[in-house]
């Protein structure tokens, strides 16, 4: 009986973890899978209308502009914002003195509970009383309304992105940055090596894997971004500024169509999964 | 020669004030309205300015005490978002505990999937599956009950926390356990007696992460409750901006009351926060 505590204390104790996988991952899942593939009567009955759902979202509009938000907010957000804090975490693994100055002031946007950090921007960019309108008067230039335009609205989301995540980035660079051994750097500054060429030599290689990683896993999360969209703008103006996620929200919560929310989730689920198999596969091997 | 050297570390030092400048700019001046819209008395939010000129704590005082009708549900919210955490820590550090040891010390049939699946809970965007957990909960009956909205968060906390732990567990001597294994120790006695007194750090941080986790839930919240008096404050707050003329100042004082506990935790333990899935990839 013995020998064979390890394993059944394994099973015992991973269990939990197990069944929580299969009952709130794999069978939501399934579930999402299916109901695309339905429709619900007022009645309460389903109907199985085959590609219907796919068929109709593919060809809406804000579905359209939906994808081409997310691609922006990934192309645009999630890049920049690892190309800052590339940058940032760089000057601060070589003037290491200001190190202080990013763990004291730098991480509080992250600190910040999310929403509450929102509320704020909404109220810097308000239209009669806002700060950036209020700067703007100072400056002689009239009222910019920020939300109301899909322009400037699509880019204050991205650019809360920058400004609320930048720091968790850069910590996480920095960390990758320090252990790279440091005499590697001495040796080169000794041979008369510049600032950029020891960045593009010797830094750059070794940490190229670690920042495509990193952005790889911020665009899988970015995918399923929600509260930044939502309390921002609601998708608004006219439902232009909507996301993935937010847009099957709206689908179920405002036009109760559970069926075209599920298709819209599970329209963008392929190129999830395989960015995730890849970090997996990656992180693992 | 030298002179030439002198004026490049003048211009140097020059860039570095810029970029320590430019960079303080960009995280204080959000915060900085933040806090002076919070301070200012009613009437001064709408005639514009940049400095309050009579500060006063009156919205701070009207958020707790709730004498103002949008204030009235702060601190009830308040206690939700306590007790959203506190029902999610317990889940979530019961089931990580266990399947971080089971991870990290025991070989058992399905190790390596078990870890797998813990990366692809990890990495899965947690929104993507909001539709099926409401179809799923309103099944069940489950709808409107901060029970139902721990069971998302602990979902998507525990796979880091379970990766901690695992780490954590791997670095300590397997002689300790060996000792105890010898006298006739059983396997949980070991994990209870043993390993969790010499992890007290990594618990503490993780319950903080979960907490911070917890505090900061907004979707799964906006999905399962309908009822106010059961709104955790991030959704009751954001409601508020949908009403005409948000209280921008009340609104201001109770968001710096909110963020206030996850701001001095993330000083407490910020190291821990960013370690764990990618210390991995860091190696290699």
């Amino acid at each position: 009986m013995k020998f064979n505590e390890e394993k059944i204390y394994g099973l015992i104790f991973s269990l939990p973890f197990f069944i929580i996988f299969i009952i709130f991952i794999i069978y939501p899942l399934v579930i999402e899978i299916c109901y695309a593939f339905f429709e619900k009567e007022i009645g309460g009955k389903l109907y199985f209308v085959g590609l219907k759902n796919f068929y109709e979202t593919i060809n809406s509009v804000d579905f359209q502009r939906a994808v081409i938000n997310t691609a922006l907010y990934v192309g645009v957000g999630v890049n920049t914002k690892m190309l800052l804090s590339l940058l940032i975490a760089n000057f601060l693994n070589i003037r290491s003195r200001f190190q202080r100055f990013l763990r004291v002031l730098f991480i509080l946007p992250w600190a910040m509970a999310t929403v509450p950090a929102l509320i704020n921007w909404r109220w810097i960019f308000d239209l009669d009383f806002g700060l950036a309108n209020l700067l703007l008067k100072y400056m002689g230039y009239s009222n910019v309304n920020w939300l109301g335009n899909y322009n400037t609205a699509i880019a204050l989301i991205i650019l809360f992105h920058i400004w609320k995540w930048t720091p968790l980035w850069t910590l996480i660079l920095l960390s990758g940055l320090q252990g790279i051994p440091v005499n590697i750097i001495e040796a080169a500054k000794i041979d008369g090596a510049s600032g950029l060429r020891i960045f593009y030599h010797i830094t750059w290689p070794l940490i190229k894997r670690l920042y495509i990683l990193l952005t790889v896993l911020s665009t899988i999360w970015v995918l399923g971004q929600f509260e930044v969209v939502w309390v921002l703008t609601r998708g608004g103006p006219a439902q232009s500024t909507h996301v993935i996620a937010t847009l099957a929200y709206r689908e179920l919560f405002e036009l109760w169509n559970a069926g075209k929310a599920a298709s819209i989730l599970v329209l963008v689920l392929p190129i999830t999964i395989i960015l995730i198999l890849f970090l997996i596969h990656q992180l693992e091997r | 020669m030298y002179y030439h050297k002198k004026f490049r570390n003048v211009i140097r030092n020059l860039l570095i004030c810029t970029i320590i400048l430019l960079l303080s700019a960009w995280v204080l001046l959000p915060l900085y309205w933040m806090i002076s819209t919070a301070v200012k008395p009613r009437n001064e939010l709408y005639t514009p300015n940049l400095l309050p000129k009579e500060p006063t704590l009156k919205n701070f005082i009207s958020v707790i005490t709730g004498d103002e009708p949008s204030m009235i549900l702060f601190l009830t919210q308040l206690m939700n978002s306590f007790k959203l955490a506190f029902i999610s820590i317990v889940f979530t550090m019961l089931i990580s505990i266990h399947a971080g040891y089971a991870l990290s010390r025991l070989n058992f049939p399905l190790k390596n999937v078990t870890s797998r699946i813990n990366l692809f809970t990890y990495l899965i965007p947690r929104a993507f599956l909001c539709i099926p957990f409401y179809i799923i909960m309103s099944w069940y009956g489950l709808i409107n009950s901060l029970e139902a909205v721990s069971i998302p968060v602990t979902v998507f906390s525990a796979p880091y926390c379970i990766y901690v732990l695992r780490e954590h567990f791997m670095s300590i001597p397997k002689e300790i356990e060996e000792a105890a294994k010898v006298d006739g120790a059983s396997i949980p006695r070991i994990l209870y007696t043993i390993i969790l007194p010499l992890s007290l750090p990594q618990l503490i941080a993780l319950t903080t992460f979960t907490f911070i986790r917890a505090w900061d839930e907004y979707l799964y919240v906006l999905i399962f409750i309908s009822t106010e008096e059961r709104m955790t404050v991030p959704i009751g707050l954001a409601a508020l901006l949908n009403i005409e003329a948000a209280p921008w100042g009340l609104l201001m004082a109770a968001s710096i009351i909110y963020t206030i506990p996850p701001v001095i935790l993330y000083y407490m333990f910020e190291k821990y926060m960013v370690k764990g899935i990618m210390a991995g990839a860091i190696k290699g």
